[in-house]
């Protein structure tokens, strides 16, 4: 959908019209709809969203961790070999060798009764086959690398003997474990605190750099997306909304879905004598989608238009597109104001 | 069982200053460890709170604010110190009387799917405290019910559901509906906001805020995220591993932040700017530490510390909480404006290549600039 004219080679994930649907009695819910990215070697795309958005299914989806009766549609190319045509062996492959995860809940995520030094040892051993003590002292490196303090004491450390942020960093040595070259963190650092989250996101981000790793990272914080990230697509109802290179997403947004939700964080300078800005109401269930633009309740420039006829995607540039009916004449606005700000 | 309205309240408000609410003095909860060892989870905590502020308690995991909220409540009993609510020692309460006193004294927790019980409908959570407290039953329950619903925009239809049946931002309003219940003064919102997404905080906020205004509500808020916290409160604690490291006025403390541990907590907040958050990122290379384990002598914050491991002071002796202004006091040897920390680190540099005797340091003791 976004770039539809030829493959081009540096692209290591293609996603083409990615869906994943559930049959609810007699009715189809489609919680993903249509889902198009491109993710090159050294990428980092944020896919941001509030809760329901549908950005983690989408993450399972492209690990092929949903399991009927979830169904998933189009395509999932990993240097042009479609992930959604594996058999599950070849999959489980892909995911050891080529394409890792790491989950929000470290401490769900973990095994807490092997140590983590046996379950970083299982996956590199799954990736790769090497000896066993080949593999210990390959955890051991990698434990140091994402700054575990002496890494072969703690090697024999069982999960609940870490903090909060170590397990965190306990995963990531797991993700990276197998040499993958795409790593996929879905909300990485949301069940930590503000120092602890800025920790793991700074080591997340050398890590990614020195091994040249392309990154999809999920969340609903557009704080943590905007240093960590160089491309940015909203998610709203299971659509990607608006797609953005890091810098215009944040400094002209376009999206009123994108605009909402840098306005209603709470900031530093936040006026104290003001109301936060919300945004009216929740967002739509999968199975109640409204007709038309699915964020139109919400929305406070919502026209006629916006109840009866959903919108298209509108390209606004290279790597720029938003779906809204008037995204062409909001770009237009936003650029006047930001080159009017500026002169 | 039932609360008689005995006018036995007349003579409380007199034994401490009438606007003071709830006040913790010397407040230490240690939690024994097998071997004799004890972790400090609050170590010596002394405030106030206000009537209708909000007071804010800002720290990590860990740090010991939640166990400060739980003592305020008496869901757990200190090692030493107390307190008082109205002047009254909470912990030298009668069972009679602090169910009295319970009514007075609400909580909202973090997680709002887990602080409901899920095979209860909104109506029997909300009405529970109702019918235990007042005995409201049936017709007049239900009424009750409706009321506080309206009170915490939900609407009316949702009192028949099931926790699951509702989104995050909706079972933390019941959350707050149950609390606001027995129409309580002083209400402990324990990380009441940081688990729903950020369109549902903002709705969140404003409507504590909203209720604190029309109800004449006291809120401790408890919170790891600073921007947060100066959003809602008036009066601020920073605690760092049991103690209060920095306190003061909203304005004090973030027009002026004075503690390495303040200045550490503000960097760290993610901000929806991608140029600041690169820079934040800079700043923060190398110089934010893993916490390790707490020193048991010294500063608990000093290996941390941008300043703390060049003097031995910091080693040797814990900083006590010092006024440096009306409003403001800092636990800290060489409290600090952000923009001078640099200049100190040189400065304290420089003194311990020069000078052997601790004693005899040239550090600057508070606030130099030069």
């Amino acid at each position: 959908m976004i770039a539809t004219s030829g493959v081009s080679t540096k692209t290591l994930l293609e996603v083409r019209d990615l869906s994943v649907s559930f049959r609810a009695n007699r009715n189809v819910i489609e919680p993903v709809r249509g889902v198009s990215l491109d993710l090159p070697r050294g990428r980092r795309l944020g896919i941001v969203g509030e809760s329901g958005s549908g950005k983690s299914l989408t993450a399972l989806a492209l690990m092929r961790l949903l399991h009927s009766p979830a169904r998933l549609g189009g395509q999932v190319l990993l240097d042009g070999e479609d992930l959604l045509t594996l058999s599950d062996g070849q999959m489980a492959k892909v995911r050891a060798r080529r394409m890792s995860m790491i989950y929000q809940d470290p401490m769900s995520s973990l095994n807490p009764v092997f140590t983590v030094g046996k379950q970083i040892i299982e996956a590199i051993r799954i990736a790769s086959d090497v000896s066993a003590a080949q593999a210990r002292s390959a955890a051991i490196e990698v434990l140091g690398e994402v700054g575990v303090p002496e890494p072969s004491r703690r090697i024999d450390s069982y999960p609940h003997e870490f903090s909060g942020g170590m397990r965190q960093r306990v995963m990531i040595a797991m993700a990276l474990s197998g040499d993958v070259d795409v790593l996929i963190a879905d909300e990485p650092t949301t069940a930590l605190d503000v120092t602890t989250q800025a920790r793991v996101m700074d080591l997340l981000s050398r890590v990614v750099a020195e091994r040249g790793l392309a990154v999809i990272l999920i969340t609903h914080d557009l704080g943590v997306a905007a240093g960590f990230c160089d491309e940015i697509k909203v998610m709203y109802a299971g659509r990607l909304v608006e797609s953005a290179p890091v810098d215009s997403l944040y400094q002209r947004p376009v999206h009123p879905y994108t605009e909402a939700l840098l306005g209603a964080i709470c900031q530093l300078d936040a006026d104290i004598a003001q109301p936060m800005t919300t945004i009216a109401g929740q967002p739509p269930l999968p199975g109640a989608l409204p007709r038309g633009c699915s964020f139109h309740p919400r929305c406070p420039d919502a026209v006629a238009r916006c109840t009866d006829e959903a919108p298209s995607t509108v390209h606004l540039g290279p790597a720029r597109f938003a779906e809204c009916h008037f995204a062409l004449e909001r770009a237009a606005m936003s650029d006047a104001l930001t080159s009017g700000a500026q002169s | 069982m039932m609360v008689q309205s005995t006018p036995q309240t007349g003579a409380q408000a007199v034994s401490t200053s009438s606007d003071v609410i709830v006040a913790a003095e010397g407040l230490t909860r240690h939690f024994p460890l097998a071997g004799g060892a004890s972790v400090r989870a609050v170590d010596g905590v002394s405030f106030d709170i206000r009537r209708a502020e909000t007071f804010g308690l800002v720290g990590e995991s860990g740090s010991g604010k939640s166990t400060v909220a739980r003592l305020l409540l008496r869901l757990d009993e200190p090692t030493s110190g107390r307190v008082t609510v109205d002047g009254n020692d909470l912990f030298a309460l009668s069972n009679r009387e602090l169910r009295r006193q319970r009514r007075r004294m609400q909580i909202v927790f973090q997680d709002p799917f887990a602080a409901l019980n899920r095979r209860k409908t909104v109506e029997q959570i909300v009405g529970l405290p109702l019918s235990v407290h007042l005995g409201l039953r049936g017709q007049a329950r239900a009424a009750r019910v409706a009321e506080l619903l309206d009170l915490v925009g939900l609407r009316r239809e949702l009192a028949g559901r099931y926790p699951h049946q509702m989104s995050g931002g909706q079972c933390q309003r019941v959350g707050i509906a149950r609390a606001l219940a027995l129409e309580p003064e002083f209400i402990v919102l324990d990380e009441a906001v940081s688990a729903v997404d950020v369109s549902i905080r903002a709705q969140l906020l404003n409507l504590l805020k909203d209720l604190q205004i029309r109800l004449g509500l006291t809120y401790l808020f408890v919170s790891h995220d600073l921007a947060v916290v100066r959003y809602m409160s008036s009066s601020v604690a920073v605690m760092y591993h049991g103690r209060i490291v920095e306190m003061g006025s909203r304005d004090r403390l973030f027009g002026d932040p004075m503690h390495p541990y303040t200045h550490c907590l503000m960097k760290a907040i993610p901000i929806p700017d991608p140029d600041q958050e690169r820079a934040n990122a800079r700043a923060r290379a190398g110089g934010v530490v893993e916490p390790d384990a707490v020193p048991v002598e010294g500063c608990r914050f000093r290996h941390r510390c941008p300043l703390g491991a060049l003097s031995p002071r910091c080693a040797s002796e814990e900083p006590q909480l010092i006024q440096v202004a009306p409003d403001h006091q800092v636990a800290c040897h060489y409290p600090q404006s952000p923009e001078s920390v640099v200049n100190v680190v040189s400065t304290a540099a420089a003194a311990q290549q020069s000078i052997a005797d601790p004693a005899s340091s040239s550090l600057p003791s508070h606030r130099s600039r030069g």
